[in-house]
């Protein structure tokens, strides 16, 4: 039993892995010979029975040399390849003095090809690695260099609307699944030479390119160097999305809180990078990984800052109260209705008692019930295809509802209950926390249900413990909050924002100053 | 980053911290020991308290500031090593008695104001071996921090709450306003000092406090602040219920509860009053565990004190179902506080006139 609970809690399957090894790519030099070259690419890729490599050779005519240009079919764009390599190739003009033999591949990497991303490399390994990302291949025969030219040409969509952080006012696009694109919209928001975009390569058998994201004069080094180091950890054999990444770098992946985010909206990655947070970016993934987060991370949006300053805080009391009850509510009806039924006016309580007269189960049956039937419903919403959507809402919420008070099964107060819970939850903004509230909320039904109030007090109180002890990269999920520390207070309200001037320093950051000091704590 | 996990708590959530620790004795069986002691000057009491207090705080602040010590180092350094663990032992006790005999009286309250049906032992197990361990557990940082997220939110309600009830309220019931008679009041307040004694015991912890600023800004606004609530809510009690009806009174916060009114429709809000409440609760007993493990810890010269926590709280329990009933928890609570009053109103006199005492024997 306890054997099986490790491996359960390990993640280990039992068996070990050991397919791996045969197809490891070997980190050897090329050889002089062109054909020798192109035969160990040909090997790699299965050629003949994988048609994904393509090859086109040709004789360069101005030194009188065979060469190979080898790309993958589909990662690379093959206009791009026959306009911008193969036509400055061909049409390659002799030198008068021909000493241009000597270094010929610098010389053709650096006058002939017109392309912008070239670079020389020297063993298969790294040839691979290019060529699985949309890279051409260039092989000179008599040279024991290659020179990989940037091709990529997978396909985009476009840079379109955001679906899941909308706002009425304020920027309108959203990450796609390019990296490169992604940078760009995050280059557009942050126009600063110190925004400093590394790279780095996750996946031992298919590896991906991660970006790593930081302000080099706002960032925290070690902060910096912490997310990196946890990725450079990271060993697993192929990394597809951001999202895996994501449960890969958490301290508690077992834990209901989040210790990191995503966001699709280029905006707020950018108003994170200038808080001094890292943001992770990696191809395929649609959103931006923001490492570390607070609390505030997750309650704020982005258009509490592009409305005016009582309109966003309006926006935020309204969300606190959401998160309240999304959090609260059921388990506080219970407790009302079977602990502390003087706290109901009496008038109420006439009316509640004679609504549940008739359902024959007792409270938290009849609350498990509907909770739970909100629960499929929201869960069925999402895979409903569109055109079914407005029938199964109907269907769902109105004549199961309006059914299931007639038949008894639950008492329409608390059909109100948990409609407003259900509601809260859409209004949290972030998925990670309405999701959170969601499964905490049994659990307070439940201590509700043995304690009353007491036991709500007594969940809240250790809830809350937890909340404040955990960290994210080191940073205290309730920071600056609790525990203290000078910042704006852009926290459960905004201030205006001339009074902006300081950064949270939980984050640590190099210089904590924005603008000219103007209300607000000292640092 | 660094500076944030350093395992240090900062101004604020070491106020609330001695907040969480001392203004909740209000709505237990204190007000009632204080009221039958100074009658309609029992409000006066508390400040006396304080006062009586402040002078061996001070004298503390000073030792620490000057040898740069929390109260532990202090007491080994100037008493040796055998008295140091004595003094030390004895600390404990008082700490973890009062843990003890505290627990009893709030579930008692709970089980008399509120749920008559339920077990005691639930209601002990679910605070303290339930709430109050796991907070402590998490480790002073998420103590002094949780402390921190609600300790306005129970500064607000309580102002709510006086506000609730002002309608009620009658000045003149104040008075006589020398209560039993000067002398009384004032042997009252130095004799129940130990309500405040908190202040001396936290020093323990002086040395997980970011500055030594820090730690002298939240001590004395940790000392003045409840020691006010305490007062104003005395004073409350007597305006509300007037003498002698409040001395017949259990647990005068609860009724107050009872009786306030927000509004005239919401006039049985006692159930909010109740939870959050029971919060502090949870909270107040999370900082004396984690204090009564640490001192132990140092006693019997054990490092890793966290792991004291659970038998602590288990024996809490366990001790704090022995007594009959609350009248004796009460009995043994008065004679405890008594007691250690004493101790700690001159601990810090003796520490002081130690080194002094030690300079000239230098010099």
């Amino acid at each position: 039993m306890s054997d099986f609970l490790k491996r359960l809690f390990n993640g280990q399957s039992g068996q070990p892995e050991g397919g791996g090894e045969q197809d490891a790519i070997p980190k050897e030099p090329f050889s002089e010979v062109l054909d020798v070259n192109t035969k160990r690419f040909e090997d790699l890729f299965q050629y003949p029975l994988n048609s994904a490599l393509k090859q086109r050779e040709l004789q360069i005519p101005s030194v009188d040399r065979r060469a190979m240009v080898l790309f993958v079919d589909g990662a690379s764009d093959s206009d791009k390849i026959a306009k911008q390599v193969i036509q400055p190739l061909l049409e390659l003009k002799p030198k008068p003095g021909g000493e241009s033999v000597d270094h010929l591949v610098d010389e053709l990497k650096n006058n002939v090809l017109t392309i912008s991303g070239r670079e020389t490399i020297g063993d298969l390994n790294q040839a691979v690695a290019k060529l699985i990302n949309g890279s051409a291949i260039l092989l000179i025969d008599g040279e024991k260099q290659a020179i990989a030219v940037e091709t990529a040409g997978f396909e985009n969509r476009s840079v379109a609307e955001p679906s899941r952080e909308i706002v009425i006012k304020g920027p309108k696009s959203a990450f796609v699944e390019s990296s490169a694109i992604n940078q760009s919209l995050i280059r557009r928001q942050v126009k600063d030479h110190r925004l400093v975009s590394e790279t780095m390569t996750v996946g031992s058998q298919s590896p991906q390119e991660i970006s790593v994201l930081y302000m080099s004069h706002i960032a925290d080094p070690q902060l910096v160097e912490n997310v990196k180091e946890k990725i450079s950890q990271v060993d697993r054999d192929a990394i597809l999305t951001l999202s895996q990444m994501e449960e890969l770098l958490e301290v508690r992946p077992y834990s209901l809180f989040p210790s990191t985010m995503t966001t699709e909206r280029p905006d707020r990655a950018g108003s994170f990078l200038l808080e001094g947070h890292v943001v992770l970016l990696m191809d395929n993934s649609p959103d931006a990984l923001i490492a570390p987060i607070t609390f505030w991370s997750l309650y704020h949006t982005a258009e509490d800052q592009f409305l005016r300053w009582a309109y966003g805080n309006f926006a935020r009391i309204i969300r606190l109260c959401a998160l309240f009850f999304s959090l609260l509510m059921p388990a506080i009806y219970l407790a009302v209705v079977t602990f502390h039924p003087e706290m109901i006016p009496t008038d109420l309580m006439l009316a509640i008692a004679a609504s549940r007269e008739r359902v024959p189960f007792p409270t938290l049956l009849e609350l498990l019930l509907l909770e739970l039937t909100f629960e499929i419903l929201r869960e069925a919403g999402i895979r409903v295809p569109t055109p079914l959507g407005t029938t199964i809402g109907i269907v769902g919420a109105l004549i199961l509802g309006q059914a299931a008070v007639q038949a008894n099964l639950v008492s329409p107060l608390l059909v109100v209950v948990i409609a407003i819970t259900g509601l809260s939850s859409f209004a949290i903004p972030d998925v990670g926390l309405s999701v959170m509230t969601r499964i905490l909320r049994f659990t307070f039904v439940l201590s509700a249900h043995l304690m009353g109030f007491v036991g709500i007090a007594l969940t809240f109180a250790v809830m809350l413990a937890y909340a404040t002890s955990i960290k994210s990269f080191g940073v205290p999920f309730f920071a600056p909050l609790a525990p203290h520390m000078p910042s704006s207070r852009d926290l459960f309200l905004r201030p205006i924002v001339r009074k902006q001037w300081l950064r949270p320093l939980s984050m640590k950051p190099r210089n904590a100053v924005r603008a000219k000091p103007e209300g607000g704590d000292r640092p | 980053m660094i500076q944030v996990s350093d395992g240090k708590i900062g101004t604020r959530e070491f106020f609330s911290i001695l907040y969480g620790m001392m203004a909740i004795r209000i709505t237990n069986s204190t007000p009632n020991m204080l009221l039958e002691a100074g009658l309609t000057a029992a409000w006066m009491m508390p400040l006396i308290s304080a006062v009586a207090l402040f002078v061996p705080l001070l004298m503390m602040l000073s030792l620490m500031k000057k040898s740069d010590a929390d109260l532990l180092e202090l007491v080994s350094e100037l008493t040796g090593n055998f008295f140091g663990r004595l003094i030390t032992f004895l600390l404990f006790a008082a700490v973890y008695s009062s843990a003890v005999l505290n627990s009893r009286s709030y579930s008692d309250i709970v089980t008399t104001m509120y749920y008559p049906d339920t077990a005691m032992l639930m209601v002990m197990v679910v605070l303290i071996l339930g709430a109050a361990f796991f907070i402590a557990h998490r480790g002073l940082e998420a103590i002094g921090r949780t402390a921190l997220l609600v300790v306005p939110v129970f500064m607000v309600t309580s102002m709510i709450l006086l506000a609730g009830v002002a309608g009620q309220l009658n000045y003149l019931y104040l008075f006589p306003i020398a209560g039993t008679g000067v002398a009384e009041v004032v042997k009252g307040g130095v004799g129940y000092s130990s309500f405040f004694a908190d202040i001396i015991i936290v020093g323990v912890l002086a040395s997980r406090v970011r500055t030594f600023r820090a730690y002298r800004k939240a001590s004395i606004w940790g000392l003045w602040v409840p020691a006010f609530k305490m007062a104003l809510f005395l004073a409350v009690y007597v305006m509300m219920f007037d003498y002698p009806a409040v001395r017949n009174i259990a647990y005068p916060y609860h009724h107050l509860a009872r009786l306030a009114m927000i509004g005239s429709l919401a006039n049985h809000v006692e159930a909010v009053f109740l939870a959050l409440w029971f919060i502090g609760a949870a909270l107040h007993f999370a900082i004396y565990l984690y204090i009564s493990a640490y001192l132990l810890g140092k006693t019997i010269n054990y490092p890793s004190y966290k792991r004291l926590l659970f038998p602590l709280a288990g024996l809490t329990v366990i001790l704090g179902m022995s007594p009959e009933n609350h009248l004796q928890g009460d009995h043994l609570r008065k004679l405890l506080l008594q007691a250690s009053s004493a101790l700690f109103l001159l601990l810090p006199v003796l520490l002081w006139g130690l080194d002094r005492f030690r300079k000239k024997g230098k010099r």
